[in-house]
């Protein structure tokens, strides 16, 4: 369904009502709660450690034969098992919760010891080496015929806010601000585990010097630890790769490769309908779409509770906005992320180029209801911008986790790619890979894109359906193109057939004229 | 249809507004689809029609639509009647084709854009003032006006079409005399010699062509002597 700004504006008007009636609920996390039982409209503010677990080496696992076997169906049991794993080992050993998992990348977050800065930026460098010895060594024990894979941990601290934006009693967690976003950007190396300057700051004088610099972040020096699995002990957490790998091994155990579903998506992929034992393959285009600087407003308003409420009224409004807009153009919503939505347009299933541009359609409508629709009639925090990046390949769509609990995600090469760009495009810019951009068919909106050198991709800044439509009409009229109104749509058509059709009144063009008064 | 074969039509005082006369006017404007009535009256014995024009924008679905205000001269039918913007929506200018008065600039008058004397003059009016808000939605948000436009004054549209009339003539000696008059301002001589080399007087030949030469100085000087007025205010 083409975007129509009339039907965003209405919809996020009776939103905007219902969120208002409901209320808001925004408190600091005590000691005496937890983010179990979260309803939709409480949110905490946690200070924490973020977590950011990601498998660096995902491109390769995903181009392995053996991986490619059976339409995915090792790769995707190998994820369910790691994910269940870490989010085990994250909440029962180190007491910590895990938010999201979103595709190779595990975000957890550890908030207890309360008010100890440095036990608690501590407890989170071993959770990062219990889950990166997980993902290094565990899982080699359970796939010894799999390539290994290497893990690669971010960890920051500081204040966010968390939400729970699951529907249907789901738990389904996000979390906003400046110390998650960094512990995400610096997933860097392999086998690596990176902390913000925050984090390290809060570390004892002889834990420092565990960690080196590198750029603003630190990284820990594996060579000064001899036996990680021995100094998680020595802290009295009760764990070790053993332990994990059998655990694992239980879980491979019951679900053996011939239960898995896995076939091709041919109509619109339902994530609600995946699960362990259920997956779907498609080609497909993935859009990454992330408010700019949202995060940073967070951190600006975390002192402020009434504007905080605000900024989270804001959030819901965009992720209610983007959720529409992707089933408006056929395209599955895949996970909220924060202040980002991670969506998957891979309709129609026989015909790519079609794909392509509907994806493409898709990044404008995004742009275009957050200029046009949120700035304008909601601008609550000031006018905010999105950056998008999308890309188009072969995909994954999976939903691992625990019962209750269970985590949307997409894998592919190209998935990366899109939420590279995303990450490096400032608001207001559509970044698209060059076959995208090659299936574009409309002189107009092919004309937007320029190629970004630096970036590799093509990208277009401020793009909107009625920056499209201005153009469009301005060349008609320079054109002295004939004008009719048509009387089925009620709206302004040109071209030869405006005349001769019986639902067309030609329009009468004049030369305006004007005097300087 | 011509206005004389109508008995609403006086030809020294235009058009007399009998009830009957307004009822076939409204007929004729609510016959456009994009028009919306919502009241007339006659002031000082002059018909005013207000109503709304509307057009959906097909790639957005955005509803575009403009109260306005139709003011029928005392020379109506011969010539157009006058759109206001009634509820001042947009900001006069010249670059946005709107009079201070909040009248939309539909056309330069001596274009002979619409065909007066006839009954679809005011539904041509109408699809004028669509289209012009279509464009001034278009110039509120780029800052340009799309399409041609002519020039913001009286001396500029006059040259324009003097220049027209003289392609259409497809003469060399018109065009070089147009030149010549416009490069040095040389006021024409209505009982002069025709540039078209007939040996007849403009008077009996080329009139239209000396009017608009005439029109154009006319206009040229008058605008001259304002801007310099203008500086010289400023100056002091």
């Amino acid at each position: 369904m083409q975007w129509n700004i009339e039907r965003s504006k209405e919809r996020l008007r009776q939103e905007r009502a219902r969120i208002e009636k409901a209320g808001l609920n925004i408190s600091r996390l005590t000691r005496e709660m937890d983010l179990a039982n979260l309803s939709p409209t409480d949110a905490r503010i946690v200070h924490g450690t973020h977590l950011y677990c990601h498998i660096s080496n995902l491109g390769e696992v995903l181009d392995s034969p053996l991986m490619r076997q059976d339409n995915f169906k090792r790769l995707h049991r190998l994820l369910h098992v790691l994910r269940v794993e870490q989010r085990y080992t994250l909440q029962q050993v180190f007491g910590g919760d895990k938010i999201q998992v979103q595709g190779p990348k595990f975000h957890g977050l550890i908030h207890r010891p309360y008010d100890d800065d440095p036990s608690l930026a501590w407890k989170a460098v071993l959770a990062a080496l219990a889950l990166n010895l997980i993902v290094r060594d565990a899982m080699a024990i359970v796939f010894p015929q799999y390539l290994v894979l290497q893990p690669a941990t971010g960890i920051d601290i500081g204040d966010c806010l968390v939400a729970n934006i699951g529907a249907k009693g789901d738990r389904e967690l996000i979390s906003v601000g400046s110390a998650a976003n960094y512990a995400a950007k610096i997933l860097e190396g392999n086998n690596a585990i990176t902390v913000g300057p925050k984090l390290w700051s809060n570390l004892s004088e002889d834990r420092k010097e565990l960690f080196f610099q590198v750029g603003n972040s630190y990284v820990l020096d594996e060579s000064a630890i001899e036996d990680p699995e021995e100094i998680i002990r020595q802290h009295s957490y009760e764990w070790s790769i053993r332990d994990a790998a059998d655990r694992m091994e239980k879980t491979v155990n019951n679900l053996p490769l011939n239960e898995i579903d896995s076939s091709e998506a041919r109509v619109r992929i339902d994530f609600s309908l995946l699960g362990p034992k259920t997956m779907k393959m498609c080609s497909g285009a993935s859009v990454f779409v992330d408010v700019d600087k949202y995060s940073a407003t967070i951190d600006a308003l975390l002192e402020d509770e009434a504007q905080l409420g605000n900024a989270l009224r804001w959030l819901h409004l965009f992720r209610y906005e983007m959720q529409h807009l992707t089933v408006d153009r056929d395209a599955a919503a895949i996970q909220h992320q924060g202040d980002r939505l991670q969506a998957l347009s891979h309709l129609p299933y026989d015909d790519d180029g079609e794909a392509m541009r509907a994806a493409i359609e898709l990044c404008i409508d995004c742009n275009s209801s957050v200029e046009e629709v949120l700035n304008v009639d909601h601008p609550i925090l000031g006018p905010l911008h999105v950056s998008i990046g999308a890309s188009f390949g072969t995909a994954v769509a999976v939903r691992s986790g625990v019962r209750g609990d269970l985590d949307s995600s997409c894998l592919s090469k190209t998935i990366s790619e899109a939420e590279h760009w995303q990450m490096r495009g400032i608001g207001g810019e559509i970044a698209i890979s060059s076959k995208m951009y090659d299936a574009l068919e409309d002189e107009v909106v092919r004309g937007q894109f320029t190629f970004d050198k630096a970036k590799s991709c093509y990208v277009a800044k401020n793009l909107t359906w009625t920056k499209i439509a201005d153009i469009r009409h301005s060349n008609q009229y320079a054109s002295k193109a004939p004008v009719a109104f048509n009387k089925q749509s009620s709206g302004i058509v040109f071209g030869m057939s405006a005349r001769h059709s019986e639902d067309n009144i030609p329009l009468k063009q004049t030369r305006n004229w004007g005097i300087d008064e | 249809m011509s206005s004389q074969a109508t008995p609403f039509t006086d030809p020294m005082r235009g058009t007399l507004w009998s009830p009957a006369r307004i009822n076939r006017e409204l007929t004729l404007l609510q016959d456009c689809p994009f028009f919306k009535y919502s009241g007339h009256e006659l002031v000082a014995g002059l018909l005013q029609i207000r109503g709304a024009i509307t057009s959906k924008e097909a790639e957005t679905g955005r509803i575009q639509s403009l109260k306005i205000r139709i003011e029928y001269p005392r020379s109506y039918p011969r010539r157009e009647s006058h759109v206001f913007d009634d509820e001042k929506c947009f900001i006069p200018s010249a670059r946005g084709h709107q009079f201070k008065d909040y009248r939309l600039c539909l056309s330069f008058p001596e274009r002979r854009e619409f065909t007066l004397d006839s009954e679809v003059l005011s539904q041509e009016v109408l699809q004028a003032s669509l289209i012009w808000l279509d464009k001034r939605n278009i110039f509120e948000r780029t800052t340009k006006w799309p399409g041609e436009a002519e020039e913001h004054n009286w001396s500029g549209p006059y040259r324009e079409l003097l220049r027209e009339e003289v392609r259409r003539c497809r003469s060399f000696s018109i065009s070089a005399w147009a030149d010549w008059v416009i490069a040095e301002l040389v006021a024409p001589n209505y009982e002069g010699g025709c540039p078209c080399l007939s040996g007849r007087p403009f008077l009996g030949c080329h009139l239209r062509l000396c009017w608009l030469a005439a029109q154009y100085l006319l206009y040229r000087n008058y605008e001259e002597e304002l801007n310099e007025h203008r500086t010289a205010i400023k100056a002091a």
